[in-house]
Order: structure tokens, then C-alpha cells, then sequence
């Protein structure tokens, strides 16, 4: 039964990385082959695609790593914590793609590789509290503080993903009001937004293959951390 | 706001000011005149991209092989000590005599 439970969920995944690589190969085949070039930016506009995509991603990972910190600090669950930190890691991930690639496309369609508009600025310091979260978690010392106090930081996500959010709005810079669909702006070419859409899920589904990849590690980890402590109780590691 | 119908070709001119108009307001050095090679920075672009995650997928591979070799002490040093305590029960006897 076990064994059966343990090859379907392999075979799930496995459909999950192949189904993965076929939305990724499709994303780039709209991407360079069915959207047009923008006219006044050209080429460097297809940065787009998989840029915007990764900074929604990485800001719905901050949301994932508070809601599940919160949890943790109320229930204490190590899954619950597992979750948080494989958000946490992956928000670092996907936000550092998202402010290199950035500044790339920045150059040429603003004239400057990096500027200190709020919303580059807030997305910049919610990734450094995240790289803090990662950093006492791996540093922090005794295991079951070092967690609690990065819970704590993780809950951050919810707010840092708020004023990104409404940078723009509350603050103006140079980033658009409307990414996607608004009256007058955004993709208005139905191509631009079919290739953008497949980015975003291709995304997307890049995000799940590797929280799944990397949660279930966290939780084997985290059993064979607790048959090591087990064991060293009962005398049984004591070479070492 | 600057990006207001970058997207469209309808809009170009429009949004080259608009880009021009609100980096002069934030003290942000315009390049205009400048013809910067998008090909390049799209290159670059897609490089990162693929670079930071199969960077991140080959630190998880590592993290997976340290976690396996862990398993593997693990399981050596439960088979020794399976070992030792079958020959300890050997020598005290059935009945412990």
C-alpha cells in the first residue's frame, strides 16, 4: 500500500517536470516566434515574459512563507515550518532573477541600469529580510529558536508584499500602474499576452516542480535529524 | 505610469516621452541618444535566468547526496549495533547463564 502511495506520487512528479519542460518550451516558442517586437524598445522587450512572471512569483512566495510562519509560531507543526522556509528559499530565488533581470531591460528602456524608484527599492529590501530569514535559520544557533525567530521574519512577507504592490500607486517611479491589462496601457497586442500569460504559467509550474523538490528533502531531512537525536538518546551513536 | 502603452505600437511616442519626461523628474541619468543593443541584454537576460536556477538545482543535489550519505552512516551504524547486540545475546545464553 505504502509502496503503491509512494510510486504514484513519484510518477505525479514526474509528469509534473516533463509537463514543466513542455510549458517552458512553449513560453520561449511565443515568446521569440508569436509576439511581436515592441516598436520602440525591440528585443530587449522579451525580457518581459519571464520577468514580470518571476516578481509575481516571488511575491506570492512571500505571502506562502507568512501565512505559514504564522501557523507555525501558532501550532508548532514542523511541515508548517518546512513550507515557510522552502518559500522563503525560493522568493530569494526568483526574486534575484527578477533584480538582475530587471536592470538589464532597465538599461535600455530607461536609460539607467538601476534607480531608487520604491517599487525596485521595496522589492530589493524584502529580498534581503528573506536572505536574513535563510541566514538565521542557518546560523541561528539552537534549532527551535533559530526557526521561531525566522517565523517571525517570514511574517514580513504579507506587508513587503502589500507596499510592492501598491508602490506604484501610493508613490509613483517608473514602474507601470497596469502590468498586463488597464485602460490605454499595458500588453495590447493579443500575442504579447498570450506569450506572457505562458510565461507565467511556465512560471509557475518551475515554482511547484521545485517547492515539491525541495519540501520533500526539508521533511527527510528533518526525520533523519529526529532518528539521530533518537538514536544518540539511547546511547547508540556514541562513536560518533 | 511610464510603461503607460510601451506594449503597443499605437502608443510608442507617447510612452518615449512619458519614460523621458518622468526619469528627468526623478534625477535619473537619461540615455536617450544613446543606442543601446537590446540583443545582448536579452541574452544576458535569459542567462541569469537559467544560471540562478540550475545553480539553485545543483545546491539541492548536493544538499540530497550529504542527506544520503547521512542515511547511509545511520543505517552502518544501526547494522553494528544490531550486530553487537545479537553477539552479546549469544554469549549470556537463553536464560542469561
Amino acid at each position: 500500500m505504502v509502496h503503491s502511495v509512494k510510486t504514484k506520487s513519484s510518477a505525479a512528479f514526474l509528469l509534473l517536470v516533463v509537463a514543466t519542460g513542455a510549458v517552458f518550451l512553449g513560453a520561449l516558442v511565443l515568446t521569440f516566434f508569436v509576439a511581436p517586437t515592441e516598436r520602440m524598445m525591440g528585443i530587449v522587450q522579451k525580457i518581459f515574459y519571464f520577468h514580470v512572471p518571476s516578481a509575481i512569483v516571488m511575491g506570492v512566495l512571500f505571502l506562502v512563507c507568512a501565512v505559514a510562519s504564522l501557523a507555525y509560531l501558532l501550532k508548532n507543526d514542523s511541515r508548517l515550518d518546512a513550507i515557510g522556509a522552502t518559500a522563503a528559499e525560493l522568493a530569494v530565488v526568483f526574486g534575484a532573477i527578477a533584480l538582475i533581470t530587471g536592470p538589464l531591460w532597465a538599461r535600455k528602456a530607461w536609460g539607467a541600469w538601476w534607480t531608487w524608484e520604491p517599487r525596485l527599492t521595496l522589492t530589493l529590501l524584502s529580498v534581503f529580510i528573506y536572505a536574513g530569514y535563510l541566514a538565521m535559520r542557518a546560523y541561528g544557533g539552537e534549532k527551535e529558536f533559530s526557526r521561531r525567530v525566522a517565523a517571525g521574519l517570514g511574517l514580513m512577507g504579507a506587508p513587503a508584499y502589500y507596499f510592492i504592490k501598491v508602490a506604484v500607486d501610493k508613490w509613483g517611479g517608473n514602474h507601470p500602474k497596469n502590468v498586463v491589462y488597464g485602460k490605454g496601457e499595458g500588453l495590447m497586442n493579443p500575442d504579447m499576452r498570450l506569450a506572457f500569460f505562458a510565461g507565467l504559467i511556465a512560471v509557475l509550474m518551475l515554482t511547484v516542480t521545485l517547492f515539491v523538490m525541495r519540501y520533500r528533502t526539508r521533511m527527510l531531512k528533518e526525520r533523519v535529524d529526529t532518528a539521530i537525536s533518537e538514536m544518540q538518546k539511547y546511547d547508540l551513536l556514541e562513536d560518533g | 505610469m511610464i510603461w503607460l502603452g510601451l506594449f503597443s505600437d499605437e502608443s510608442a511616442a507617447t510612452a518615449a516621452q512619458a519614460v523621458a519626461q518622468a526619469a528627468t523628474s526623478q534625477g535619473i541619468p537619461m540615455l536617450a541618444k544613446e543606442e543601446v543593443p537590446g540583443g545582448p541584454l536579452l541574452i544576458a537576460a535569459y542567462l541569469v535566468m537559467w544560471i540562478v536556477v540550475f545553480a539553485y538545482l545543483i545546491w539541492m543535489h548536493r544538499t540530497n547526496q550529504r542527506l544520503l550519505a547521512e542515511v547511509e552512516l545511520l543505517e552502518q551504524r544501526l547494522d553494528e549495533r544490531i550486530a553487537e547486540g545479537n553477539e552479546q545475546r549469544k554469549n549470556i545464553g537463553p536464560r542469561g547463564t
